[in-house]
């Protein structure tokens, strides 16, 4: 097993929550570019597999979340994107995610999602996080570099498409996503950037989306997508929702959310989704974990009125 | 009341204008501080008179030759500022070549700037609502009845009235929303709102006082206090310090509570298009974390600024129509 000697090192390394160095990152980044670039953009997965959502950087709930879904390689999992901004360590998050895709590369899928991107990352923490703990953007420069391989979605056993955002008008079945060149940025329209950033909605049709890119699509969208593809579900993440999963759409939708109490502050669950060799689903919810020796979240009042 | 020290006639200097690299306050000369006038960045200036009231709203506007078929932005100032805080805004606008599709309007508010009402002493939210809805349907009004405008009269159907977005920071930003919530804005389309966050602006509040006790009293030139807020950092952007300069006295705070209260909550259920601009996502409170995260609105973040985003970076937010 030499192959993975300094795989095996990283992730020891990384799963005390310590950065790795920059030449190790340089490393890794090149071995899982390797990887990901012969992968689909829609990803062939396995069952039995456990399907995750955003984790946004909350490293000590990523740990929770392998307690209560089972180690890696024990358990073969789907992370649907957003590894990154918004919480304390999105650098430990991102490598130990990516360490774990080049070390287990059959049993791990890494998509990519909307805030995997150059852009995003340089407002929302992950930028300013890798130039605080490297002192340089080197590496947030190498991670955004390898996100534009991370593969768009993944299809379970032919039948559960999971994908970060949703669905979108220009897409009607998987080859037309197959025949989509993603490596690249994120773009701020058409059908790349609307399967990282479409959210399920009330409303039949596709509407425009309040978010301002992507679109919101309704039932007959979903119903509609999933009868032409031969599918029974769509799983997505995205939106963060209270108990973690939530079913819309009469079943043919479930969003999935895995970063509990988002921001440290929104109360929310997370939940996971564990499908089982006969292709059965059971969520799993779990709250934060216990915050051993992480600093206390204190706010800075902004400099209002003044 | 809040006149401020600059008479309400000067507006702030385009950053982009100025050369970076060493300190700004080093390259500022005696002059600068007093050389633009409000019209290098407005077409025309009017006092309008509320049929019925003693109440008389000085506006700038810009693009006064769009009547219909397009958009109305109107832009509300924060506490203690006055309309030409958005001087830079409405020039960055006009240069997009919108000159045929956007009309802008700002105004001073109820007791700032060069607006005066039968009680300049009352900034109760109730009011500034109050001014907000009838002023922006008498000024819809006059554009439809006296300058031609569609939907004026019914045998022009073809024209379509200009659809309203109204803007607003900080105090503004709450008049924005509070207004918009009671429906009483006719063609209102959408909302945008420049760092103002229920929880966060409370929360504010008390750390306000102590800053406050270290302001100056007075100062003995304008100069003198514009250096202040150049050296204190109130205004990033150096050369709108010189001309937004505001004074809050602590008779401000009656309303504070007032204005920020709720706001979250009705900014969500405000069913017109909705974008918040912010400098940090740390100034998110849960309810509206909650609703970013579900994708409610739309959120443009802007990082390197202070407080008064417009004129830190008034080319920042990219407005999309």
């Amino acid at each position: 097993m030499g192959e993975f000697q300094d795989v095996d090192k990283y992730i020891s390394i990384l799963k005390e929550c310590k950065p790795l160095s920059e030449s190790e990152v340089r490393d890794l980044c090149e071995k899982a570019r390797e990887i990901l670039s012969k992968e689909s953009n829609v990803q062939p997965v396995r069952c039995p597999v456990t399907v995750c959502g955003d984790i946004h950087g909350q490293f000590h709930d990523l740990m929770e979340l392998f307690k209560i879904g089972g180690n890696c390689p024990d358990t073969n999992y789907l992370f649907m994107g957003d590894y990154v901004d918004r919480g304390f360590y999105s650098v430990e998050t991102v490598t130990l995610l990516v360490a774990l895709k080049v070390r287990y590369k059959d049993r791990v899928t890494i998509l990519r999602g909307n805030h995997e991107s150059r852009q995003i990352t340089q407002v929302y923490g992950f930028y300013d996080e890798c130039l605080r703990k490297y002192g340089n953007p080197n590496v947030w420069k190498l991670f955004t570099d390898l996100f534009d391989y991370l593969p768009l979605t993944a299809l379970i056993e032919n039948q559960v498409f999971c994908l970060h955002g949703g669905l979108s008008p220009s897409i009607d079945t998987l080859d037309h996503i197959e025949n989509l060149d993603r490596v690249q940025e994120v773009p701020h329209e058409g059908a790349m950037c609307d399967l990282l950033w479409s959210d399920p909605d009330d409303r039949l049709g596709f509407g425009y989306s309040p978010r301002g890119a992507g679109y919101t699509f309704g039932k007959d969208i979903s119903e509609q997508f999933n009868h032409n593809n031969g599918l029974t579900l769509v799983a997505r993440a995205h939106q963060l929702v209270m108990e973690g999963y939530n079913w819309c759409h009469d079943q043919n939708v479930v969003t999935i959310f895995s970063a509990p109490n988002y921001c440290y502050r929104c109360g929310n669950l997370a939940a996971i989704m564990e499908i089982d060799e006969k292709m059965k689903h059971t969520f799993l919810q779990f709250d934060p974990a216990p915050r051993r020796g992480e600093p206390h979240v204190t706010r800075r009042t902004p400099d209002y009125f003044l | 009341m809040f006149r401020g020290i600059y008479k309400g006639s000067l507006p702030p200097i385009d950053p982009s204008s100025i050369h970076h690299g060493e300190s700004l306050a080093d390259q500022l000369q005696d002059k600068d501080y007093y050389s633009v006038g409000w019209n290098q960045y407005f077409d025309q200036s009017r006092d309008i008179k509320l049929p019925g009231t003693e109440n008389t709203f000085r506006i700038y506007e810009s693009n006064v030759d769009v009547v219909d078929n397009g958009y109305l932005f109107v832009f509300l100032h924060g506490g203690g500022y006055t309309s030409l805080s958005w001087s830079l805004v409405v020039d960055k606008i006009k240069k997009k070549n919108l000159e045929k599709k956007v009309r802008m309007m700002c105004y001073d508010c109820r007791g700032h700037g060069e607006t005066k009402t039968s009680d300049d002493s009352n900034l109760s939210i109730e009011t500034m609502v109050d001014d907000c809805a009838n002023l922006i349907n008498y000024y819809q009004d006059i554009i439809y009845k006296n300058e031609g405008g569609g939907g004026g009269n019914d045998d022009d159907d073809q024209k379509e009235r200009l659809k309203v977005i109204i803007v607003g920071h900080s105090m503004g930003g709450s008049v924005v929303i509070k207004t918009s919530s009671t429906n009483r804005i006719n063609n209102l389309f959408g909302l945008i709102v420049i760092d103002v966050v229920e929880g966060t602006a409370l929360l504010a509040l008390s750390s306000m006082k102590s800053i406050l006790a270290k302001r100056p009293k007075s100062f003995d030139s304008v100069k003198d206090a514009i250096k202040w807020s150049i050296s204190s950092n109130t205004v990033k952007n150096i050369e709108s310090a010189r001309v937004s300069l505001y004074f809050i006295n602590n008779f401000f705070f009656f309303f504070l509570t007032d204005w920020f209260s709720g706001l979250s909550k009705e900014f969500l259920s405000s069913m017109a298009l909705k974008l918040l601009i912010l400098a940090g996502t740390d100034r998110l409170d849960r309810e509206l974390t909650i609703a970013q995260m579900q994708g409610k609105f739309q959120l443009i973040l802007l990082p390197l600024c202070g407080h008064v985003i417009q004129e830190d970076v008034p080319t920042g937010p990219k407005i999309n129509i």
